[in-house]
């Protein structure tokens, strides 16, 4: 009995230090990288509804902001005659078969309502197959940024071939739609003239585009016309952007789906590599470095690989991928190294604050 | 409690005085307390009941002999005989295997022996609970059949499926009551927040208990039975277990538990009891580093309360039961450079702080116009708070962070009323009725409005009827209606036939049905890619289940054996799924389309030598999910998984040392996703979650009297996870592995137990 009781005080002794061992220490010494002398940037993109693309220029270290849903199409300035959409709006279009603006009644969009919508190409994976799924891809430029890729066809030189654009004009930064309009595209002169009006109007508008090649494209709204989008095309590298994307919903299929907290690049003067830090370590690599590696002209190069989303049940946390940084090759053939230091605000803890760092790797 | 269930017959001739019938075991020999005997004179001059005492003793006074009797006794075969001569008798009566603790009361009229019951019970007892060193529900069905456990590592909780169901249809009852949680009244609930400090048994019905319990047990009941007695007038119980996670411990790492238990009797109708429980998960670092860990910490303080009145014939009793649960995810370093090229890393930590309260009052006993009733009032209160924060890792400032659905309280609140009376009419028709009133308030940021109300009020009966040469028919039904979905009514019938050598056979028929879950009818939720909202018109998922079970026990030289053999299959029609809406495509809604089913085969056998005990399990459960009306015929098929279980113990009596094994086969889990490729055309891809072995070990060993020691190891195999092939690509992808555990680990548990006479 005397040794029960002996066991006893110890055990209430041993559970009193299991009540009183509740000291948790984990940032009483954070591990903290040091103070840079790179280039930082906190882009604009405006928080959580990520209204603004911000276009950015290495050599200058300026930033360049404009809300997405300010413009509609984007006119080629370079040989070809091509249009493309806003992307960022999530614009979605489909030729009909006719070429006059004044023919083309709602009946011609009988459906389009419940398809041609990115929120609705969504809506209906939740139900039996639809068969119009497969066609949405071609309803978006190809986010490759491949010219031939673009949803409406290249212009042609002859007149009559240039068919009616259905187009939805996707959705404001704060999710309300944008409304839907018809319109048709020609070449005139060496610029293009775009003739529109909403998909019930018996009369349309028209506006001419002349090629500004200064620029990589030439941005129409259609109720303010002419609009300054994107800087002059030696301006900018990199975007951040929300960007319709094709999302694989399977092993075959895709599509349309907006990415939040995306990374273009500037197709005609910029190519970027993708650099594992598994091979080099940010402050470790130099110029020497930088000749080996395979640059990319695709558009979504980073994309959205810099980042990571946590998802319900994984134990993955949203923020910056750590296993990667960049190189970006810019119209002046300088080279940069790139890494995304942070995706969140640090105090309010949205996305849609993203933060960059930057050094120019000297020959 | 200890009064036997008892029916006799009894005829006699002659009449002579004073003779006396002794009861003795078979085995011991020793004297039978409790045997209840009515007898009857032949020639129908006398007939009467009396009780063996204490010295296994009957005295028959005024008796013609000779008579006829027949013995019934919840512990002992029954046992008749003709006794001619007015002499002493002795009476030797055969034990049955169920020990008195084997008592069940889920679905019962009266508490009785699951081998009584006209549904198949499986019990989890005391010495289960013990043996495996489980503290919470999750540990202890770890090796159950038919039940599949998940895990969440985020938030940390655990949930179930059974029969291939999900756990959104396993309800969870605390002595007969609903256990609250955050997203159902019973069901869905996490089980690593239910501990089973207080709980004397679990008792698990498979196959929906819809007449007695109403929604949401379409796959079955799990009803917690908490202690409400003592043997002695004090009981104080001391607790104490250390646990590594994995390889991890320390007193920064691992989990440590204590468990305080007093037990009194206050005064002569008087019991009470407190328990306190606290329980420190420091979480488990695993494949993560710095601050954040693969499975976040957790600390819980549950405490519970009981105060029992037990006048004559009836027992009163208020229980209060309080959880206190604290999550802290603390998430991995950000660097954020200031304009002056510092750096000042920060990091998003969240936190899930849940209470639960639960006030519980009832009364039992019997009535002159009722053989049993029983009535009881509660009322739940559960919250759970999440909170997420930056904090700034230089300066260690901390702010709330401010996106949709970053800070969220959710809530349910409940109050249950409920009755049920039980009437004998006559020897072989019992009648049970009851009443059941449900009040559930549900809140939290994403639910329209922010707050919404289910009310549910139903009626049932159901009779026992002995039609034949011990047939035991149970039909039943239930009359419910509800504040969302209107009136069902619901129907069951189970069957018991017992054959020669106590072999049983029971056939069962249930029709179940899940209510909508309130998130499935006021869900709201809106970004700029999710446009998501519940529907208020939704009606309840409605199966059919069928189940047959075959048990006979029988014995090889000294070897006692019992075998069993059970099918089930479920089928459920308006089975909740998310869809486009039909009013708006650009939304989706959760809407009554799918259907599914399951199927199930099993077959188990126990074998008990003197010291020795095994068991062994093994089913086969299908399941079918048809998705859209159109399926093609080849995917219209059943699934099957493999389960299988066995459990060892060997009890070394000299030591006073248990050795137990626990193990199970959990096989891959094969579904399928369908995918549009062009136009009318399907292409199917299988996915498959793959199978895992679980093994326990532990030893028990009971020292100096008041001492109890548990050693054990859980997950020798070591699984942590297991790969998973059909997640599919995208944004949403979490990984293709499913976590099942953080790994092999170890404990010891002391208990020291203290009696008083």
């Amino acid at each position: 009995m005397t040794n029960s009781k002996y066991t006893l005080k110890l055990i209430l002794a041993l559970v009193a230090i299991g009540f009183l061992n509740a000291c948790d220490g984990e940032d009483d010494q954070p591990k903290v990288d040091p103070a840079v002398s790179s280039a930082i940037i906190d882009a604009e993109v405006g928080g959580a509804d990520q209204p603004n693309q911000v276009f950015i220029d290495f050599s200058s270290k300026r930033q360049t902001v404009v809300n997405r849903a300010s413009w509609d199409l984007g006119f080629y300035a370079g040989n070809e005659f091509r249009v493309i959409l806003n992307n960022p709006a999530s614009m979605l279009t489909q030729a009909i078969d006719k070429n006059d603006l004044t023919q083309v009644t709602a009946e011609d969009t009988v459906g389009m309502g419940t398809q041609m919508d990115i929120d609705a190409i969504f809506g209906s994976l939740f139900g039996a197959p639809a068969e119009w799924l497969p066609q949405a891809q071609t309803w978006i430029d190809q986010p490759d940024g491949s010219l031939e890729g673009t949803a409406i066809a290249e212009i042609s030189a002859t007149a009559d071939q240039n068919k009616v654009y259905i187009i939805n004009r996707g959705k404001n930064a704060d999710g309300t739609a944008r409304g839907w309009m018809k319109a048709r595209f020609l070449i005139e002169g060496s610029g293009y003239k775009m003739q529109y009006a909403e998909i019930n109007a018996t009369t349309f508008s028209e506006l001419q585009i002349n090629k500004d090649s200064d620029y990589n494209f030439n941005y129409v709204n259609f109720n303010q016309g002419l609009v300054n989008v994107e800087p002059e095309s030696a301006k900018w590298d990199i975007c951040f952007t929300i960007f319709t994307n094709l999302l694989p919903i399977d092993a075959t299929s895709k599509i349309p789906y907006a990415y939040k907290d995306f990374v273009i690049q500037n197709r005609a003067n910029v190519e970027i590599a993708e650099v594992a830090v598994a091979d080099f370590a940010y402050e470790d690599f130099t110029y020497t470095n930088s000749t080996d590696l395979s640059y990319s002209s695709d558009l979504a190069t980073i994309g959205s690989n810099w980042r990571i989303v946590a998802q319900p049940g994984s134990d993955q946390e949203t923020g910056v991928n750590p296993d990667l940084f960049y190189v970006v090759q810019d119209s002046d053939n300088n080279y940069y190294k790139l890494k995304f230091t942070r995706m969140l605000d640090p105090i309010s803890g949205e996305r849609g604050y993203p933060q960059i760092q930057y050094d120019l790797l000297v020959q | 409690m200890r009064s036997a269930i008892t029916l006799i017959f009894i005829l006699i001739y002659p009449f002579v005085f004073g003779q006396k019938i002794t009861i003795r075991d078979q085995n011991s020999g020793d004297p039978v307390e409790g045997v209840v005997l009515i007898f009857q004179t032949l020639n129908g001059t006398y007939s009467g009941q009396v009780i063996s005492n204490d010295l296994g003793t009957i005295e028959l006074k005024a008796v013609d002999f000779p008579i006829l009797i027949k013995t019934q006794h919840v512990g002992y075969q029954s046992y008749s005989d003709t006794l001619r001569t007015s002499k002493d008798y002795s009476i030797r009566v055969v034990p049955k295997k169920v020990h008195l603790d084997d008592f069940i009361v889920t679905g019962q009229f009266n508490p009785q022996s699951a081998e009584q019951s006209v549904f198949t019970v499986k019990v989890i007892d005391q010495e289960e609970i013990k043996a495996r060193g489980a503290v919470t529900l999750s540990e202890a069905l770890s090796n159950t059949l038919n039940i599949r456990s998940s895990q969440d590592l985020a938030i940390g909780s655990s949930g179930i499926s059974m029969q291939g169901i999900s756990g959104q249809n396993v309800k969870i009852l605390l002595d007969g009551i609903p256990l609250v949680n955050r997203n159902g009244n019973g069901n869905a609930a996490d089980l690593s927040q239910i501990n089973l400090n207080n709980i004397e048994r679990i008792e698990i019905v498979e196959g929906p208990m819809a007449v007695n319990y109403g929604a949401n047990a379409l796959a079955g009941v799990i009803n917690l039975i908490s202690y409400k007695d003592a043997e002695n007038t004090t009981e104080i119980s001391v607790g104490l277990q250390e646990e590594t996670v994995g390889s991890e411990f320390g007193t920064g790492e691992g989990k440590h538990i204590q468990s305080l238990g007093i037990k009194q009797q206050i005064a002569s109708r008087w019991f009470g009891q407190i328990g306190v429980l606290h329980t420190d998960f420091k979480g488990f670092q695993g494949n993560q580093t710095g601050r954040t860990k693969e499975w976040n910490p957790k600390e819980q303080y549950q405490a519970d309360a009981l105060i029992r009145f037990i006048p004559k014939n009836h027992s009163f009793y208020y229980r209060f039961d309080f959880l206190d649960e604290t999550i802290n995810g603390l998430g991995k370093s950000n660097n954020n450079y200031l304009s002056s090229g510092e750096n000042q890393p920060f990091a998003i930590d969240e936190q899930y702080l849940t209470q639960r309260a639960i006030h519980h009052i009832q009364a039992e006993g019997k009535l002159p116009f009722l053989s049993r009733y029983n009535a009881f009032v509660s009322y739940s209160d559960f919250e759970r708070v999440k909170r997420k924060m930056s904090k700034n890792l230089v300066t260690g400032e901390e702010h709330l962070t401010t996106s949709e659905g970053d800070q969220d309280v959710s809530t349910y609140k409940v109050w249950e009323f409920g009755g049920t009376g039980y009437l004998a009419f006559s020897d072989v028709l019992d009648l049970q009725t009851g009443y059941n009133l449900s009040f559930e308030k549900v809140g939290g940021g994403r639910i329209q409005e922010g707050e919404q109300e289910i009310n549910d009020i139903a009626i049932y009966g159901s009779l026992e009827w002995e039609i034949s040469d011990n047939i035991l028919v149970r039909p039943g039904l239930r009359l419910a209606t509800n504040s969302s979905f209107g009136t069902q009514l619901i129907p069951s019938v189970q069957i018991k036939k017992p054959f020669d050598g106590n072999a049983d056979l029971r056939l069962s028929y249930g029709r179940g049905y899940r209510a909508p879950s309130v998130r499935e009818l006021y869900f709201e939720f809106v970004d700029s890619n999710h446009r998501i909202f519940g529907n208020e018109n939704l009606s309840p998922e409605f199966s059919h289940h069928f189940s047959s079970n075959f048990t006979k026990p029988y014995e090889v030289g000294n070897v006692k054996s019992e075998a069993g053999i059970n099918l089930f299959y479920n089928s459920i029609d308006d089975q909740i799924g998310i869809a486009q809406s039909a009013t708006d495509a650009t939304s989706t809604t959760y809407v009554n389309i799918d259907k599914y089913k399951t199927l199930g085969l099993g077959v188990n056998q126990k074998m008990e030598w003197a010291k020795l005990s095994t068991s062994i399990g093994i089913s086969y459960v299908g399941r079918f999910n048809r998705l859209d009306e159109d399926q093609r015929d080849d995917l219209n098929k059943f699934f099957y998984t493999p389960e299988l279980n066995g459990n060892v113990q060997y009890h070394w009596t000299k030591i006073r040392t248990k050795i137990n094994v626990f193990y199970k086969y959990t096989g891959a889990l094969r579904n399928y996703i369908f995918s549009e490729k062009t136009a009318g055309k399907q292409e199917v891809t299988i996915g498959e979650v793959e199978g895992y072995h679980w093994l326990d070990l532990t030893l028990s060993k009971t020292f100096f009297t008041h001492f109890d020691m548990i050693l054990g190891a859980r997950n020798l195999l070591d699984i942590q996870r297991i790969n998973n092939s059909g997640v599919s690509g995208g944004t949403h992808s979490g990984g293709a592995s499913v976590p099942v555990s953080y790994g092999r680990s170890y404990f010891i548990k002391l208990n020291y137990n203290l009696k008083l006479k």
